[in-house]
């Protein structure tokens, strides 16, 4: 009875341990970001409220993000940014690239920005985006679960959520954007 | 010189309540459900404790969706479509959360059983004695 | 030139203690040696090593002192303009640092259980015990010298050094960490002698003696650690919560909650022998959750406000040296724990009776802690991100402690199973103590009523009586402890310790309940000359006014007050409060400073969020019943643990 005891007492300890010491070693795990928010791809913007905004002065003719959507015949892409977020700057020459090659493909929404300083910004950096407006009372943004910026948005032709980047579109994310774009685009 | 962070509708909102002597309804339903929603960019507070951007954000968002007479439930479900179960600081019940929410109950049996043991037991171990 | 002294004698520390633990836990002494000669040799290696590390710990300071940037932990978290307090406490403001300090009170207390007496009876329990402690210590060492040196050097060696936070410099943060050490690492004691008597397959009411004082103190200034840092969340954060159900925080809470139940098992143990089992493996627990805290918070594993830098290499090596612990230990205990004899009966209602349900309600309330915090992590695992926040815990961890509050009023009346009284007694005793709880929750809540109009509700009131129940309780505690010696001068300093422990938890308790559910707040935009009520209290905004930043002196934000007057019934200001706002234009970041004005019934709290678009200026203001009280009783029960763990203290050795 006792020696059952003390063996029950030691296998259930050892799983114990095991699972537990598992868990923390998980916890470790260097990929992990415990103190960002957990995004996900589970989610669906209400495209009927999507694009209220001020328009930026300058680029007036291409404030329409909705019809810039609906031209989209094939994949797009939601990119918020903003003029005075730095890490956005690390990702917009990548941002011009992509729009080089994918022209009305790219839509902007400047998060919690000034107009004029968002348009400053596009006219001194170059403007990747084939419509953008900036996005006051931060309607767009809460309307996509944004978590900060810069923050960029997949979405197939039919306006499902394939994938999202909640950081600038440099290194590894930006090798899963590319990875996640050709696999909309086919 | 950019004019953000100046905008709150929260407090323009209830800029009419100044003097007054009672708080609206409205203002306690919004405090209460600020306390249930996750800040998404300050690791774990809630967006009553917050005072980051986007914690405004939806701090305004919160009370436009009380003004559109959203009920409290429906204006969670707002947030959880957007963002996902992570953003209620309160775990919604499901299998998943099993675990979670009947847990306790779990711990507290079991400890009463082996309470129960013991004192049993310390009292067997008293008449045995005398 | 000293730093490499510290340093030195750090790495000497490491084989001395490694030395310790081989004699020390040795089946038997080496080389012939008698008993009392191995002994006469650990003591004397504890005592030096404990004498290296505060030398290194020293060296630390004397470089943070001096400024001696050349040291790459200086170089970063000093600089020299600061005020000499703040340079000090900048020793243990970083992690190098602080794990030093972690190391140096772990071969301090070393030393000290080293230092105490040597009686026949108790000396092969004493070597064991500083044996277990060297190898925690070793093991702690070994992290610092490899992976967080704190005497790393940088060279050319810089004139300046980077650590000019303003934000870092405060009183509250610079006591906070060594507190919280204190706790968690007295409780390595405990676990010395926990594992030296399950080595030695005996725990008996002398070895409970010898572990009270330490279990005591562990458990006084992890109370003030935990107090403390919610003290200063409440008075510095400025967002008026104290306690926030952060990881971190139920990570100091959790080694807390089975302390306590630590340090009342004990007493069982020391009384009838009973319980020892479980007390042992309590002993084990507390100092395992201790480790685990400070692993978490070293690896930053959960989603916490408290930011720590984070490096996967520490938090594996801790997570090594949790593992080893847990696995030792717990196979020690699972291998020794049935040998131990059972301890004499007692029956359901008796002293020893009521602490097992003290037990119950303290193990439950940790395991749900223990539950909500890491339960994130297991659906992270899976795939499946969640958030466990306050209202989990409130709804889950409070209804377990009502009926621990409702029975820590009435344990200290229960008789021990061998001087158990007449029922008659006891129901008397009872209705008295209700009278009293119901009294006291009179009284308070008269007190709030005269002079404001809180919001009550049945559960408030209930609430409150149950406070009252547990502050009633304290004060009859000693009462009765008084009225057995027929003076209230001669009751002994346990009597004190546990009429003031219970007492001021009820006190606190007050504090929480009006601080959380009778709190008046409101967020208005005001324009100068606006007023605006906030329950009883009138408040008028008079003006704002900005003040420059101002490198020379540290400051390095734009200052914007708002002067709110505070009126009197008549329109007369009685008082005027300025919460403030700073602006950091390099950070292009703002924080807010509240004004909080302290009265011995609440708080006057106020903060200055942000400027409205239409010119207005908003502003939280709120008045908070009792918050006072909660750190108050917090304070009483510091003192009550700092009585008993001298009362303690005097006991250990007695037969």
């Amino acid at each position: 009875m006792r020696i059952a005891l003390r063996l029950a007492i030691i296998v259930l300890g050892t799983v114990l341990i095991l699972l537990i010491g598992s868990l923390l070693w998980f916890g470790l795990n260097p990929q992990r970001s415990p103190a960002s928010f957990p995004t996900s791809t589970a989610i669906a913007p209400d495209f009927s409220a999507f694009g209220q905004g001020t328009p930026l002065p300058g680029y007036e003719d291409a404030a329409d993000v909705l019809a810039a959507r609906r031209a989209a015949e094939g994949p797009f892409v939601v990119n918020f940014f903003a003029s005075w977020c730095q890490p956005c700057r690390l990702e917009h020459p990548y941002l011009l690239e992509f729009s080089a090659a994918n022209p009305g493909a790219l839509i902007g929404l400047a998060y919690r920005d000034d107009p004029i300083d968002a348009a400053t910004y596009l006219t001194n950096d170059g403007n990747p985006y084939a419509a953008v407006i900036a996005d006051t009372g931060s309607t767009n943004a809460l309307n996509f679960g944004l978590t900060g910026v810069p923050e960029t948005y997949v979405f197939g032709a039919d306006g499902t959520l394939l994938f999202r980047s909640p950081g600038p579109l440099i290194g590894a994310l930006k090798t899963q954007f590319i990875d996640a774009w050709e696999a909309a685009s086919q | 010189m950019m004019r953000r962070t100046l905008l709150s509708l929260f407090a323009l909102l209830f800029a009419s309540t100044v003097s007054a002597h009672a708080q609206s309804i409205g203002e306690v339903r919004a405090k209460a459900l600020f306390n249930e929603l996750r800040c998404v960019v300050c690791a774990g507070q809630s967006i009553a404790e917050s005072n980051a951007e986007l914690a405004q954000d939806m701090r305004e968002q919160v009370v436009l969706l009380i003004n559109d007479n959203r009920s409290d439930a429906e204006i969670r479900d707002w947030f959880v479509q957007r963002y996902g179960d992570a953003v209620l600081m309160n775990p919604p019940l499901k299998p998943l959360t099993f675990a979670l929410w009947f847990g306790p109950v779990l711990i507290f049996l079991f400890g009463m059983a082996v309470t129960g043991l013991v004192l049993l037991r310390g009292r067997a171990r008293l008449r045995n004695k005398s | 030139m000293m730093s490499e002294w510290a340093h030195l004698a750090l790495v000497f520390a490491l084989p001395l203690a490694f030395m310790q633990a081989v004699i020390a836990l040795l089946p038997a002494a080496p080389m012939g040696w008698s008993d009392a000669f191995r002994q006469s040799v650990v003591r004397a290696v504890s005592l030096i090593t404990a004498a290296l590390v505060s030398l290194a710990f020293l060296g630390l300071v004397l470089a943070f002192v001096t400024g001696d940037f050349s040291v790459k932990t200086t170089f970063e978290h000093s600089h020299t303009a600061k005020p000499l307090l703040y340079k000090i406490s900048g020793t243990w403001g970083n992690h190098e640092g602080s794990i030093l300090l972690w190391v140096l009170i772990l071969a301090v207390f070393g030393g000290l259980l080293a230092l105490r007496g040597t009686e026949g009876q108790t000396r092969d329990l004493r070597v064991r015990a500083l044996g277990v402690q060297a190898l925690i210590t070793l093991a702690f060492l070994a992290f610092t010298l490899f992976t967080s040196n704190p005497f790393e050097r940088v060279l050319p060696a810089p004139l300046e050094g980077r650590g000019l936070n303003p934000l870092l410099q405060d009183i509250g943060l610079a006591l906070h960490p060594p507190l919280l050490y204190f706790g968690y690492v007295g409780f390595s004691i405990t676990f010395a002698l926990t594992v030296a008597a399950l080595l030695r397959g005996e725990a008996d009411h002398i070895w409970a003696r010898m572990v009270r004082p330490w279990a005591m103190l562990a458990w006084t200034t992890l109370t003030a650690g935990i107090a403390l840092g919610s003290w200063w969340a409440y008075y510095e954060l400025g967002w008026g919560g104290f306690w926030a159900w952060d990881p971190v925080e139920n990570l100091s809470f959790l080694p807390w909650l089975t302390g306590t139940a630590f340090i009342h098992s004990l007493m069982v143990v020391e009384k009838s022998g009973a319980l020892r089992v479980w007390t042992l493996f309590l002993g084990v627990v507390t100092f395992v959750l201790a480790i685990l805290g400070t692993f978490v918070v070293r690896s930053g594993l959960l989603t916490s406000v408290h930011a720590f830098a984070v490096d996967p290499a520490r938090g594996a090596f801790i997570l090594l040296i949790l593992g080893l612990s847990v696995i030792v230990a717990f196979g020690l205990f699972a291998w020794r724990a049935p040998q131990f004899k059972p301890g004499s009966g007692f029956a359901p209602v008796s002293r020893e009776g009521a602490l097992v349900l003290n037990n119950l309600f303290l193990s439950t309330g940790a395991g749900v802690v223990l539950l909500g915090t890491f339960f994130p992590l297991i659906t992270e695992a899976f795939g499946q991100p969640l958030t466990v926040g306050k209202p989990y815990f409130d709804a889950t961890f409070l209804p377990f402690m009502v009926p621990l509050l409702l029975l820590m009023a009435i344990g200290p009346f229960v008789p021990w199973q061998r001087l158990r009284g007449s029922t008659g007694d006891r129901v008397r005793g009872l209705i008295t103590l209700l009278v009293v709880a119901m009294a006291l929750a009179t009284i308070v809540i008269v007190m709030l009523l005269w002079q404001s109009k809180p919001r009550l509700s049945l559960t408030v009131g209930l609430a409150m009586i149950l406070a009252g129940w547990l502050l009633g309780g304290g004060l009859l505690t000693f009462v009765q402890r008084a009225r057995a010696v027929r003076s209230p001068f001669k009751v002994a300093l346990s009597g004190w310790a546990v009429s003031l422990a219970h007492a001021g938890l009820g006190i606190a308790v007050f504090g929480l309940i009006a601080g959380s559910a009778m709190v008046q707040e409101r967020t208005v935009n005001l324009k100068p000359g606006d007023s605006v009520d906030v329950g009883h209290l009138t408040f008028r905004l008079d003006g704002v006014r900005e003040t420059q930043a101002d490198p020379s002196i540290g400051r390095n934000y734009i200052s914007a007050f708002a002067d709110v007057a505070l009126l009197t019934g008549q329109g007369a200001t009685k008082a005027i409060l300025s919460p403030e706002r700073r602006f950091y234009p390099v950070r292009q970041d703002s924080t807010t400073e509240a004004d909080i004005r302290v009265t011995w019934l609440g708080d006057i709290f106020l903060a200055f969020n942000t400027q409205a678009p239409d010119g207005g200026f908003i502003l939280t203001l709120s008045w908070r019943p009792l918050i006072p009280w909660l750190y108050f009783g917090c304070i009483l029960m510091v003192l009550g643990g700092l009585l008993g763990s001298i009362a303690a203290w005097r006991r250990v050795g007695r037969a």
